[in-house]
């Protein structure tokens, strides 16, 4: 589902869920840096550099029962860019958890993107 | 109870210190306010981080709101594929061409298609990911199915009074797809010192240069960021907290202050840090590393042909090859600084080799050479004029027997050109503070061979240019031309004629700036 926001949110993950988050665009269009911080504190804290998250390779954290989590993408192109942010939460059975989020890039060298998604847990928070 | 105790958290949040800070950017600034009564709470957030970054930056595209309705092009695509599934089927080569192209364009059909002017066009890019960035740095294919015409030259062959009623008669046979063109593009980057090609060895770089950069950001930007992030999932973990999707004024009042300060100071550090970052990315010159790339070898390779119904004229099928540098480029680059460590040694080599080329950036000098081969299959049709004519001229009262058909055959066409071009700034405007100064003098230089031996129309030609551009105002520059021909009728005219093939030429251009 195309965003509509810069930031999305999702509710009740069930826990055990897994967190994905990938950038597709052309090699060498852009660079990507993203984050994940969890309210259990920074050992639980996520860094993804651009090799980490840029397609066809994906950015994966498990999410637990009770904790919060904000996670935040930033995008700078270096070349005419077309291409797209896509976060989604794979649920412990493998489908979807709700729709996954995606965001367009679009924009010409020295231009930016940024957007994120904050997640609440289900059952046990 | 417990709703009380989640109050007294979210309240705490507030009374400790950091969130309050967000207020400093947009002192006014409120979730649920006046004109935003029925506002959720992460429609807010994303009010408030846009109002800080257009606070910053200026105006910013709005998002896109909806996907646009299905192109006309597809539609009409997919009538024509339908009437084609209808009618016979085609035998000859040509045809059959056309009718599969014309089901490809259908069967593919979507967001890619574009029609205007008459033209559909379907177009398809694959960037270095699709080829694993070795080798191919680009592909694309495009499909364009032009507006049908009668072929002039056929038309001329008709009896100048018969003409627009067999004009009219024939474009009523052609169909949709009578004229398609197709063409294949594929380029080719150049790789570490011109041996090999390839995109990865440059996204390596620029992944290790970008990190470099980001690990360079004041800790203290990202600490603020992450800590604010903590503070709203920390929230998440609240059950008294409401949903970012409910509605601002549906929060109790002391809950809702404590969310806002929480959401906001968020907001604040997330568009300050990605802001900080992206100032530090231009001071570093990290985008100079596009013009290095630019400026690597690069072969192009495009293919096309031309497949046309009889009516509209002979087929064509050409082939052109590219090969272009600049110098200043990557290769120059990875020789310095490969093998530096990612972090402060790399951003340290990037700068010095910006810094000890710092000439050769800005005054790059360009060449670019192009082979180009033309082929127009031999043609060979006739039009049977009779219906046209309504019975005259079949040897009517003392008249002459009128013709039956006009007939049009061409033989077989070839066209070889190949072409130098080099270009180069010689001074530019005196300011180091400028990264795309003003090019005050420049020289370009371009020589081109076409040989077309077997076309009876034409004649071989050799043609070269040297020209030197020199700004000479603000908004106006003047050229001046030594222009060399093999042939005198190709040098074409000068304004001083040193022989019947060679002369030279002025020009004031008062619209553009020498290009750079």
């Amino acid at each position: 589902m195309q965003a509509k926001r810069t930031f999305e949110f999702y509710e009740k993950v069930p826990p055990g869920s897994t967190l994905e988050v990938t950038v597709k665009v052309d090699e060498g269009g852009a660079q990507n840096d993203a984050l994940v911080v969890s309210s259990a504190g920074p050992s639980d804290d996520e860094t993804w550099t651009n090799t980490e998250i840029l397609h066809p390779q994906v950015g994966r954290k498990t999410l637990h029962a009770g904790h919060g989590y904000a996670v935040r993408v930033s995008t700078f192109f270096q070349a005419t860019v077309q291409g797209r942010v896509e976060i989604g939460i794979r649920k412990p059975n493998g489908t979807h958890h709700s729709t996954p989020y995606h965001w367009p890039l679009e924009g010409n060298q020295g231009g930016d993107h940024l957007c994120g998604v904050f997640i609440k847990m289900g059952g046990g928070a | 109870m417990r709703a009380w105790i989640g109050v007294a958290l979210l309240t705490s949040l507030v009374v400790s210190g950091a969130p309050l800070t967000a207020q400093t950017a947009l002192e006014d600034f409120q979730c649920g306010d006046e004109g935003h009564e029925d506002e959720l709470w992460i429609d807010c957030f994303t009010r408030y981080t846009t109002a800080l970054k257009q606070g910053a930056n200026g105006l910013r595209k709005a998002e896109e709101t909806a996907d646009a309705a299905q192109p006309k092009g597809v539609r009409l695509a997919k009538a024509q594929a339908q009437d084609d599934l209808t009618t016979d089927v085609a035998s000859d080569d040509s045809t059959t061409k056309r009718d599969f192209l014309s089901m490809l364009l259908t069967s593919l059909a979507s967001d890619n298609f574009e029609d205007s002017d008459g033209e559909l066009r379907l177009a398809y890019n694959f960037g270095p990911d699709a080829f694993g960035g070795k080798g191919i740095a680009g592909l694309s294919f495009e499909a364009v199915a032009k507006d049908p015409q009668v072929f002039d030259q056929l038309l001329e062959q008709i009896p100048e009074d018969l003409r627009a009623s067999q004009k009219g008669s024939l474009e009523g046979e052609l169909e949709d797809f009578d004229d398609l063109e197709t063409r294949l593009h594929i380029s080719f980057l150049g790789g570490l010192g011109g041996t090999s090609w390839g995109q990865r060895p440059v996204t390596e770089y620029s992944t290790r240069l970008f990190e470099s950069v980001v690990e360079n950001l004041n800790h203290e930007i990202d600490a603020r960021e992450t800590e604010a992030l903590r503070e709203v999932a920390s929230l998440q973990t609240s059950p008294e907290t409401p949903s970012l999707g409910s509605k601002v004024s549906d929060t109790d009042p002391r809950v809702a202050a404590a969310v806002e300060a929480v959401l906001l100071a968020a907001g604040k550090a997330i568009v300050e840090r990605h802001q900080a970052l992206a100032r530090l990315l231009k001071e570093t010159n990290f985008y100079r590393l596009g013009d290095l790339v630019a400026n690597q070898p690069q072969l192009y390779l495009t293919l096309s042909a031309r497949n046309r119904d009889d009516l509209v004229g002979p087929d064509e099928k050409s082939a052109k090859l590219s090969y272009e540098f600049g110098t200043g480029n990557f290769n120059g680059l990875n020789r310095k600084c490969k093998g530096k460590p990612a972090g402060q040694a790399t951003l340290d080599c990037y700068s010095d080799f910006l810094t000890d080329n710092k000439d050769l950036l800005r005054k790059p000098l360009r060449l670019k050479l192009e082979a180009e081969y033309m082929e127009v299959d031999p043609y060979s049709f006739s039009v049977d004029l009779s219906g046209g004519m309504n019975g005259e001229g079949e040897g009517g009262e003392g008249g002459e027997m009128a013709a039956t058909t006009a007939s049009l055959e061409l033989d077989k066409v070839e066209k070889l050109v190949a072409a130098l071009t080099i270009g180069k700034a010689l001074k530019l405007e005196d300011s180091d503070a400028k990264d795309d100064p003003t090019v005050l003098t420049r020289f370009d230089f371009q020589s081109k061979y076409e040989d077309v031996s077997n076309d009876p129309m034409r004649q071989d030609r050799w043609v070269s240019t040297l020209t030197l551009s020199q700004r000479v105002s603000e908004e106006s520059s003047l050229a001046v031309s030594l222009i060399y021909a093999n042939k005198p009728e190709f040098r074409g005219m000068v304004d001083e004629e040193f022989s019947a093939r060679a002369g030279l030429k002025f020009e004031v251009d008062r619209a553009t700036k020498p290009k750079k």
